[in-house]
């Protein structure tokens, strides 16, 4: 008898829990915080030095933000594009829109001059899409990318921030909107896996929800303390980083993440110097830190105020926490503080958080019932071949609903593999303009993820994406299990493979084929390596690859957050000759992802 | 210990070498991050990260976006240092 039947335990999670927001807008949330306590951000600059921003500075000059836009003639809802980096003016400007009654679209900046037309080729589709207004941006973009000035003509306002704050204009000149809970305060853009980035629209109330979920499964409270390098434009930065504690009167240490690039050891001597107990960062935030931080310096850190950090935005490793966690033992750091978390940007940010005692829950599982059968067994082997390690992500937020369904749309069972579903207050009512795209995935309430998954003794365990799933002989194959094994071997460049399923007409079956990015050129070295990705997968999975195809550095397309774009992968394979690297063709679309986008600095030089 | 060109020199040709898997006799000042050596802008950016720790030196990260062959890394912290 199998597991299924044994528990009979629909895959439905449910958190009742009642509770009540403690603001219903953002601007109420500040308010609140002005009045309760006031002290909020250190931002920290490029050279790791500290200025404060209280939230009743925030008041102040979003008010002078406010005052300048209504000056300018901004209009109940008006969209405002903002690309800033992380800093008091980003805080100050995006209150100000609020508070004026427009609506933020944050954006990332250019990632270096060399792919800048396909950034703006993207930066033009969400102006035009959102229906942007005006564009603020900063003073020092003009060095990076003097053909950004070409948006001007775009909107009805080209502002640099420093124009805002030079001459304010008084503020009781203009009477400020009444803001209610139920307005937009975020559109966030979001790349998916293909095609144009969409609008993802979010109220005050849905993400206050959010905010307030996040809080109570963290225990978040004044006595905490956040540390976060995330960028401001991204969700995890802007809400998770900067609304978050916000709302839960959390002191908030924000560096740039050039800054954590160039010295990771800054993020955790902060940490100690901050007394921090509440990160944030993706998977690659950590292993950096492994890889960049020398041991000598090991005994000038003091890791032992952390209780949190939180991993999300890319899969979790397990080898990378273990890592992070062996490494920086000596620093005092806990054994307990990993939360592997999930959520998107369609549900505000967080769906699913671990229950803070047992934060790191890895199981494993049979892999030839989970591939064949799309069924979570349990296993106790040894054999790398016959198992997979996933990390749990949890269990809903409060408020918050998880199921998980079949084709049909049939709530499947407990162990039993099927596309992830949420529903929550915090769920975006759709696409900006995009009723199309809204209802192939916003049903009955429901947000249907694309992602893959179980859920098991009331736990969420994510397994791959619908569409990407390789089917070979029947057999189902996770691309990113694929990739992680490529990934280990040596002259394969980390985080950079692609696997996707070709159709081979001539054998009715489905191929499996591996994209690779590496640095090795002359081409007995790549003969070399093509035959090493090969034997470590088929030593490792026990399937041997179809087609492996060795490419430039920078060339597989990945969506801001990071993740590979496989479905886009599998097109240029088809299509193309050849993946050609972003620096000779912007074929490859993309926004960098948050990290690698932060590159800009250093790329200009490289790509000359 | 007083900061020279040589040791600057010795230090950071130690530091690609050890990066790129080449002999530091073998570096030339006008071999390029990228082309050249085949780095990727994180490797780049390791590289004169790891030469400002070894002299405590935090740059302003403005400067070093023009910094692409090896010789340029050394005259510019040869500006900065000596």
């Amino acid at each position: 008898m199998n597991a299924i039947i044994e528990s009979n335990k629909l895959a439905h999670q449910k958190n009742k829990a009642a509770y009540e927001l403690k603001a219903h807008t953002l601007i109420k949330a500040l308010e609140n915080r002005i009045r309760t306590k006031s002290d909020f951000l250190i931002f920290m600059d490029l050279r790791n030095r500290e200025s404060r921003v209280s939230a009743a500075d925030i008041m102040e000059h979003g008010l002078t933000v406010a005052q300048y836009l209504l000056s300018r003639g901004l209009e109940k809802n008006d969209k405002v594009v903002v690309m800033l980096p992380t800093s008091a003016n980003f805080a100050y400007i995006y209150f100000g829109i609020l508070m004026a009654g427009g609506v933020p679209v944050p954006v990332s900046q250019p990632a270096g001059t060399s792919n800048i037309a396909k950034y703006l080729d993207n930066l033009t589709h969400i102006i035009r899409d959102c229906e942007g207004k005006f564009f603020i941006t900063y003073e020092k973009i003009k060095a990076i990318a003097g053909s950004l000035m070409n948006i001007a003509d775009l909107v009805k306002g080209f502002i640099l921030d420093n124009e805002i704050f030079g001459n304010p204009v008084s503020h009781d000149r203009f009477r400020l909107p009444e803001i209610k809970s139920d307005d937009l305060a975020l559109i966030q853009y979001t790349a998916g896996t293909t095609g144009k980035p969409k609008g993802v629209m979010l109220t005050h109330k849905k993400l206050l929800h959010n905010i307030h979920g996040i809080g109570v499964a963290g225990a978040m409270s004044a006595d905490d303390v956040g540390i976060s390098w995330l960028p401001m434009y991204h969700d995890m930065g802007l809400i998770g980083g900067f609304f978050t504690p916000l709302y839960w009167n959390i002191n908030m240490v924000l560096m740039q993440p050039e800054a954590l690039l160039f010295r990771p050891y800054w993020w955790l001597e902060n940490i100690g110097k901050y007394r921090a107990t509440i990160t944030v960062a993706p998977n690659f935030g950590y292993h950096y830190c492994v890889t960049r931080i020398d041991d000598v310096n090991l005994h000038r850190l003091d890791l032992g105020s952390l209780r949190l950090a939180l991993n999300g935005a890319e899969p979790v490793d397990r080898i990378t926490l273990n890592k992070f966690l062996e490494k920086f033992k000596p620093c005092n750091l806990r054994d307990d503080i990993f939360l592997p978390v999930y959520g998107m940007a369609e549900n505000s940010l967080a769906a699913t958080f671990p229950s803070l005692d047992n934060p790191t829950v890895v199981s494993r599982f049979r892999r030839d019932k989970l591939e064949e059968k799309h069924l979570a067994m349990d296993s106790d082997s040894q054999n790398s071949m016959e198992y997979i390690d996933l990390v749990s992500v949890g269990y809903p937020l409060i408020g918050q609903e998880i199921k998980i369904v079949n084709k049909r749309g049939a709530t499947l069972h407990e162990r039993e593999v099927g596309e992830i579903c949420v529903k929550s207050q915090s769920l975006s009512s759709g696409y900006y303009k995009n009723p199309e795209a809204t209802h192939a995935v916003f049903k009955d309430h429901w947000f249907h993820s694309g992602d893959m998954g179980f859920i098991l003794d009331g736990r969420l365990y994510i397994s791959g994406r619908i569409k990407e799933m390789i089917i070979k002989r029947g057999k189902n194959i996770y691309p990113y299990d694929v990739e992680r094994i490529a990934s280990t071997v040596k002259g394969v460049r980390l985080g950079c493979c692609a696997a996707f399923d070709v159709h081979n007409e001539a054998e009715g079956t489905e191929d499996l084929v591996l994209v690779c990015e590496t640095t090795a050129k002359e081409r007995e070295a790549l003969e070399r390596l093509k035959q090493e990705i090969h034997n470590e997968i088929l030593t490792r999975l026990g399937i041997a690859p179809d087609d492996i195809k060795l490419v430039p550095k920078e060339s597989i397309p990945k969506t801001t957050s990071g993740k590979i774009q496989r479905i886009l992968c599998k097109k240029i394979y088809l299509e193309e000759d050849d993946f050609i690297p972003r620096k000779y063709k912007n074929i490859i679309i993309l926004v960098k992802t948050f990290v690698m986008s932060h590159f800009h600095l250093f790329r200009r030089y490289l790509h000359r | 210990m007083e900061v020279t060109a040589a040791q600057i020199r010795k230090d950071f040709c130690a530091i690609i070498a050890k990066l790129a898997g080449k002999k530091p006799g073998d570096l030339k000042d006008g071999n390029r991050f990228r082309d050249d050596l085949g780095f990727d802008s994180l490797k780049s950016m390791e590289a004169i990260s790891r030469i400002t720790e070894v002299y405590d030196f935090v740059p302003d990260l403005d400067e070093i976006m023009d910094l692409q062959t090896i010789g340029d890394v050394i005259h510019y912290l040869e500006k900065k240092l000596l």
